[in-house]
């Protein structure tokens, strides 16, 4: 049974422009995460199946509150445990596109959230995968899709 | 149409309400938040939705409180629940007490547009 990671590019994609307003573009074929990897917000979740994937989503600050405002919370009540509770569940809305990705099901992990000023994100130690990139004035936002679990 | 998104999480009331926004459901239907179990029951006593979207884990009376109480008042209003609890005792029981629908997180903006065409037909 053949497995490719390039199959969730589509719907995370979508996923991303729907829920996060913005374009994300696939920077390179897949390949090797350049590492380390820094970011202000940060989550990740694993998928299991036939094969594991793990799901990485960096956002830096501006990017972070630019979502928290576009998703309808109020802005005087945007806070780091906030955006970082943003983080875990828009991965879980783009991991839940997934769903009808491919011939395989997949257990869904609970996301883990990270937040801190440029913090190493640790689930990218490592991996082959896709890279999925926003960059505007809006601030950066990427999405890891790994194949494995790092 | 009436739309009530019941969930203690500001972000998930949030991404559900920009997930409804994407398919156009805004232009038909009237969204409306509560934040916890009892501010449900007070919404929909005064204004019964079409369709309620309710999540288990709340404080204030938690989603399934919110089930019983409203069945055992004779309401037939549409619940679909959405959670991230997956323990077939507790489905069961969500089913027992009268949930219409079940979505497990994560959930997908497809997921939660079927439910609202699903039960929102007249």
């Amino acid at each position: 049974m053949t497995f490719d990671i390039r199959s969730f590019v589509g719907p995370v994609s979508d996923a991303l422009r729907t829920m996060g307003g913005v374009k994300p573009a696939v920077t390179a074929p897949a390949g090797p995460v350049p590492i380390p990897v820094f970011a202000d917000v940060s989550s990740s979740l694993v998928l299991r199946g036939v094969r594991d994937v793990t799901m990485v989503l960096t956002m830096t600050e501006r990017a972070a509150v630019c979502l928290a405002e576009r998703v309808g919370l109020p802005s005087d009540e945007i806070n780091e445990a906030m955006v970082g509770d943003l983080a875990g569940e828009l991965l879980n809305v783009i991991c839940g596109s997934l769903q009808k990705v491919e011939k395989f099901s997949f257990a869904f992990g609970l996301p883990a959230t990270a937040t801190g000023k440029h913090h190493e994100v640790e689930p990218l130690r490592g991996g082959f995968g896709e890279r999925l990139v926003s960059r505007s004035n809006e601030g950066d936002l990427e999405l890891f899709i790994v194949d494995g679990v790092a | 149409m009436k739309i009530l998104i019941c969930d203690d999480s500001a972000v998930m009331r949030g991404i559900i309400r920009r997930t409804l926004d994407q398919y156009g459901v805004n232009a038909d239907f009237e969204l409306s938040e509560a934040k916890d179990g009892q501010q449900a029951l007070d919404h929909i006593a005064k204004d019964v939705p079409d369709l309620v979207f309710l999540d288990w884990n709340m404080p204030n009376l938690d989603g399934l409180g919110v089930v019983k109480r409203l069945r055992s008042q004779g309401s037939k209003v549409p619940i679909v629940m959405i959670t991230s609890v997956s323990d077939p005792e507790r489905v069961y029981e969500a089913c027992e007490a009268g949930v219409t629908d079940y979505i497990e997180k994560p959930v997908s903006q497809i997921m939660l547009w079927e439910r609202i065409k699903e039960h929102t037909r007249s």
